[in-house]
């Protein structure tokens, strides 16, 4: 399983997200995450139809999505949805 | 749509005209008595508690007084006859309801017990002594007398709830609207227009350029020119609505049409708050590259006073394009002001008041990169409230402006 995570510079949620994430991959350094700036992957943002940022894609091995949040979510959800997918 | 649209201007226009022949409702006149003019507005509660307090009082007199009364929220030419006399005396705050007893005058009413006892004690004293009828004076166009009209102590606190206006609202609470203090009101209402972390983001992005380049010099002073030319565009955004309504507020189809502006604005809120799934919305690519590419540009100017310019002219037409789209709340809070009576000074404090609160995230962000050369984030898990609480707030004054507009006067 892998997260891919969707920010920008100028979008306040992402600024408060991105310490949460630091933590998050400490944490379990086994689990993969990809950063990407919207301003740079627009073509990406637009495959996966993201409207509104910050954007955290929860991906199987395959590549298949198993889930998304949108905006500011605390650090115990994020830990369940990993949880929860990481055998995935 | 187009015929539509004409009819309904012409309808306006031979309505407002049709009010405009209405005769003033004029008791008595005349030299010999002591001339008592009451302005007040039809629907507001303070004018009916002083209408029915001078009614009571005013026959113990008999043949000392003579009455007049002018209702100038339907009445253009009363209206006018009120701009006039307030601005032959110099007299600022105007609001009903407004007693002049010969060239003395008292604003607003509180109590029988309060104000009641006052204008009794004027009306005795200006019997004693010799006060001259100015507002008819005004009216005549006759030579107004040197001295000053004399104000008598102004009890301007008495603004008292006619009825109460309950606003069930998440994590606040229960709010009675009437019975919000005016700087809570402004505090409140201010808090609501201003907190929208998703709105900061051309902030955001300078401060993180500013950083990015190293130079405390550029982000001190660009930063603060950026927020202080958006402060002071806000300002003078409130200023104008203000005396906008100042002037022509009473008037009760542009209470109908601020009552239409504000539901569409209420339901346009709660539309975005509930569409919301928790982030910030991606809209309008191409204007967000056009102005980041501004400030990319501004910033990295050599010269020091053309980033200046730059930065104050990005200010200024990104805030006029913010206003255009939010004018909602300022435009209800600017209406509600205009029915209190307060001086001048007074006014643009309140203003003054409602900008800081509604910069207060933009000052914090400001503040933080200041001192730690790193962008903080602010939470936007409470904008959605914040859109739902302020979407109901201005729908509910849009409905009450429309139906029942009395209930938002606070004079």
């Amino acid at each position: 399983m892998k997260v891919l995570k969707f920010g920008a510079v100028w979008c306040p949620g992402c600024l408060v997200m991105r310490p949460l994430w630091q933590e998050i991959e400490k944490e379990w350094p086994e689990l993969l995450t990809e950063y990407y700036d919207v301003d740079e992957n627009k073509e990406l943002v637009k495959a996966y139809a993201i409207k509104e940022f910050p954007c955290f894609i929860f991906l199987s091995k395959d590549n298949t999505e198993l889930h998304r949040e949108y905006g500011e979510v605390s650090k115990d959800k994020l830990i369940k949805f990993i949880e929860q997918y990481q055998a995935q | 749509m187009r015929r539509i649209l004409i009819s309904f201007i012409v309808l306006i226009a031979l309505f407002t005209s049709c009010l405009a022949f209405i005769p003033p409702t004029i008791k008595a006149e005349s030299q010999d008595k002591l001339a008592i003019n009451l302005f007040w507005g039809e629907g507001c509660p303070h004018c009916a508690k002083e209408k029915a307090y001078l009614s009571k009082i005013l026959p113990e007199y008999e043949d000392k007084v003579s009455f007049t009364d002018y209702e100038i929220y339907y009445d253009f030419e009363n209206s006018e006859l009120f701009v006039n006399v307030l601005e032959q005396l110099k007299i600022d705050g105007a609001g009903v309801p407004f007693l002049f007893i010969g060239d003395k005058y008292y604003v607003g009413y509180g109590s029988d017990d309060t104000t009641g006892v006052v204008i009794k004690n004027m009306i005795d004293s200006c019997l004693e002594s010799s006060c001259p009828d100015i507002v008819t004076s005004i009216k005549n166009g006759a030579p107004i007398p040197e001295q000053d009209p004399e104000p008598e102590e102004q009890n301007l606190a008495n603004i008292e709830p006619s009825s109460s206006i309950y606003l069930e609202a998440p994590i606040l609470g229960n709010i009675d609207l009437k019975s919000l203090s005016l700087p809570l009101a402004t505090i409140l209402i201010a808090a609501m227009d201003g907190f929208n972390p998703c709105a900061m983001w051309i902030l955001i992005f300078l401060i993180t350029m500013l950083i990015n380049m190293k130079d405390r010099k550029r982000l001190y002073i660009l930063g603060s020119t950026f927020i202080i030319t958006s402060g002071l565009i806000y300002f003078i955004f409130l200023a104008a609505w203000f005396n906008f309504f100042q002037f022509l507020g009473y008037v009760t189809w542009i209470k109908f049409i601020i009552g239409v502006v504000a539901i569409v604005s209420g339901v346009l809120h709660l539309k975005n708050a509930l569409s919301s799934k928790g982030g910030c919305k991606a809209t309008n690519e191409e204007q967000r590259e056009s102005i980041m590419d501004r400030i990319k540009k501004t910033i990295s100017t050599k010269s020091f006073a053309l980033s200046m310019i730059g930065i104050i002219s990005l200010a200024i037409s990104v805030n006029l394009i913010e206003l255009v789209c939010s004018a909602g709340l300022p435009a209800v809070y600017t209406n509600l002001l205009s029915t209190i009576s307060l001086s001048t000074w007074q006014y643009y404090s309140y203003l003054a008041l409602y900008i800081l609160i509604f910069m207060l995230d933009d000052l914090f962000i400001f503040f933080m990169a200041v001192r730690t050369l790193e962008v903080t984030g602010i939470t936007s898990k409470y904008s959605k409230w914040s859109s739902i609480i302020g979407g109901i707030l201005i729908l509910i004054i849009g409905i009450i402006l429309i139906f029942k507009p009395e209930l938002l006067m606070f004079g």
